[in-house]
């Protein structure tokens, strides 16, 4: 990798997303705080329903209504994209940063070939010509490992198999050599090899082309294979942030803690699985006070009012009360709940 | 018959589907999803199957419970052939057997209420009162971690979130107390921390009812830590068959050593270390030889003139792969992580 450009890429600031139903408002990102480096790998996992995906398509600037953007900042290189018009960020999207998608078919065009899909970008990015953007969609998908590359761009999604379908999007995404790539959970719908095959795709281009990464995933292993600092979401926040091996070895937030312990890996296998009591809360009837409070082994009476983000180590920080008094070195390690 | 019956034997069998038509190819001939397969489960013993989407796990799965008819080849259950039985003898032999689905979503009816769900079995094969079935029904309820019972019983499935969907399909396959329950992908829809309450679930029902498990699953780390023995499926084949750790950490075939390099880790020293296949293996698959040949480094002539047999591979564990008759595998052939480590760069050490 080349040296880490100090400046940061992206920064997300108190970031607010809700859903305005007709009955209530649920707020699915609710004050979060991000930040990519030039050349940093990110990472943010949470299970289903702790707002990462909307987070990722707030970034995007593609929440569509009834999700609004009701509060924060989010700056891409300085120029803050919540300001900027549609059209604005229709420049924004694809040449600066661009996504890969969860289910490659629904984000595919059915009735166009693949190689103009990839073109298209090209063409409205970059301004080629039809022949040349044809020519240079072929480029890309040889660069994309995909075999014999012409006649896969002749193709339709529906011909293609998913890993295929995958290194398409992946093809459309970075096309235009954006700065920054996001990947909301880009391999689930994928068996395993082939998941393996992605995910090497995906760390060959990041370094190749100079991208930052920011990677959305339920999956543990696959934010520690791609990323070096991972953010760790629970309905609708951060609740630990930092270096990965710093929090996967000692995680200092009860939550992290108990979801490391609730994932199996294949070398480890358990006889008996560490479970989380109870369920995260409703987002639409949320009381005051940390939020995994309820299912917490640690929980105290200072927990009914939110914990700030307390440093526990360098470029490490959990919200728990837990680490108030703790100086930013020897802060416990969360105690194992039995 | 002698001693030690199975409770169930998978032998030798085959299921064939008609192939599809494509739009501009209308083909005829068959598919072949299960492929001379054997495989017993025996007595309180939980046998694991892994294998990518299309391996015939799942008709694997439908074969086992009779619910298809194998195209050859015969399913016994405790030792009775049930292609023979007559329906009321299958009926009656079902009480002993359950499936739980991948989808909660689906395997429920919409429209009934779960403690409807969760008495059919008893009006099925019990002729126990309606309300000793309720009394039954309670039990369940509390038994798979639904409790207050009573709240839970008059609840449409739509109201439940995906875990307790599920606890209610896994309820409804441990009413009967049956002696083996297949299990097909039953935690893959649902989240790390639910996914582990699920999993320990099927654990002390297990150690409680002593049944036997048959654990479908396309997650290895799953299926590892919850089977005792573990059969690896590939196109429609049993390629590898042991106990799971000496398939997981001491994987013979060199799928099974793809499959392995491919899961990622929590913690690992080098941070990308996945192994390429030979590519997408799209129709690379041929009537002669070994089915992995065209993806496999270790190809040698002879994998393509005759398909390899279940070799040994130790106590309890053979593979399908003429690497194991060979006097010197190459040095560090059964490290699994060697394809990568070797050369860095994915391409397999020759």
């Amino acid at each position: 990798m080349s040296v880490r450009q100090p400046q940061r890429i992206l920064e997300v600031e108190s970031l607010r997303v809700e859903y305005r139903l007709r009955r209530s408002i649920v707020p699915a990102v609710d004050g979060v705080d991000l930040s990519v480096g030039g050349g940093e790998r990110v990472g943010v996992v949470g299970e289903s329903g702790s707002g990462k995906s909307t987070l990722a398509f707030s970034i995007m600037r593609l929440v569509r209504p009834p999700g609004v953007i009701a509060g924060g900042s989010i700056r891409l290189h300085g120029a803050d994209l919540t300001t900027l018009s549609e059209n604005e960020m229709i420049g924004v999207r694809g040449s600066e940063m661009a996504m890969i998608y969860q289910d490659p078919l629904t984000y595919l065009n059915p009735v166009l070939r693949v190689g103009d899909q990839i073109a298209e970008s090209l063409i409205s990015h970059r301004r080629l010509e039809r022949r040349e953007a044809r020519n240079e969609a072929i480029r890309l998908l040889e660069r994309l490992h995909l075999p014999s590359p012409r006649s896969i761009a002749e193709a339709f999604p529906h011909q293609l198999s998913g890993g295929q379908r995958q290194r398409i999007i992946i093809g459309i995404a970075i096309a235009c050599r954006p700065k920054l790539l996001i990947a909301d959970e880009p391999t689930t719908a994928l068996d395993v090899t082939v998941q393996a095959e992605i995910l090497k795709l995906i760390d060959e281009l990041v370094v190749e082309l100079g991208m930052s990464l920011l990677l959305i995933s339920h999956d543990l292993a696959i934010v520690a294979a791609l990323c070096e600092r991972v953010y760790v979401m629970y309905a609708g926040r951060f609740v630990e942030t930092g270096p990965i091996e710093s929090v996967y070895r000692a995680p200092k937030h009860p939550y992290t803690e108990a979801l490391l312990g609730a994932s199996v890996t294949l070398l480890e296998p358990r006889s008996r699985f560490r479970t989380i009591p109870g369920a995260p809360p409703d987002l639409a009837h949320l009381r005051s006070g940390c939020r995994f409070a309820d299912r917490c082994p640690l929980r105290m009476d200072i927990c009914a009012q939110y914990p700030p983000a307390f440093p526990v180590g360098s470029n490490w920080t959990a919200s728990c009360w837990v680490h108030a008094d703790a100086r930013t070195d020897e802060s416990p390690r969360v105690s194992r709940p039995r | 018959m002698h001693a030690p019956m199975s409770l169930l034997e998978l032998v030798d069998l085959v299921k064939e589907f008609p192939a599809p038509a494509g739009l501009l190819q209308p083909r005829h001939g068959v598919v072949r999803a299960v492929n001379h397969v054997s495989l017993q489960v025996e007595q309180r013993e939980t046998v694991g199957v892994v294998g990518e989407s299309g391996s015939g796990k799942t008709t694997l799965a439908r074969l086992a419970l009779h619910l298809i008819d194998p195209t050859r080849g015969h399913v016994r259950f405790l030792g009775r052939s049930l292609e023979n039985l007559s329906a009321g003898e299958l009926r009656a032999l079902r009480a002993h057997m359950a499936i739980i689905f991948q989808d909660p979503y689906a395997s429920l009816n919409p429209r009934q209420h779960v403690d409807y769900i969760l008495g059919r079995p008893f009006d099925l094969h019990t002729r126990l009162s309606r309300r000793e079935i309720r009394r039954k029904v309670l039990n369940l309820l509390d038994r798979v971690g639904l409790s207050p019972a009573v709240d839970f019983a008059r609840k449409f499935p739509h109201q439940l979130s995906g875990g307790q969907r599920q606890r209610v399909a896994i309820g409804r396959a441990v009413a009967l107390e049956p002696k083996l329950i297949v299990a097909d992908e039953p935690v893959s829809s649902l989240d790390v921390s639910v996914r582990a309450q699920i999993l320990n679930l099927l654990r002390d029902l297990q150690s409680d009812l002593g049944g036997s498990y048959l654990f479908i699953s396309h997650d290895l780390s799953v299926v590892h830590s919850i089977s005792d023995r573990v059969a690896v499926m590939y196109e429609g084949e049993i390629v590898e068959e042991g106990r799971a750790p000496d398939v997981f950490l001491n994987p013979a075939h060199p799928y099974t050593q793809l499959l392995v390099a491919s899961i990622p880790e929590h913690l690992k020293e080098r941070r990308v270390d996945f192994v390429a296949g030979k590519g997408d293996a799209i129709g690379a698959k041929d009537p002669q030889g070994c089915i992995f040949r065209l993806r496999c480094p270790y190809a040698m002539p002879r994998c393509s003139e005759a398909e390899p047999p279940l070799l040994n591979a130790g106590e309890g564990h053979s593979a399908r792969c003429f690497l194991l008759e060979e006097t010197l595998p190459p040095a560090n052939w059964v490290l699994t992580r060697a394809w990568t480590d070797a050369t860095g760069s994915g391409e397999p050490p020759v």
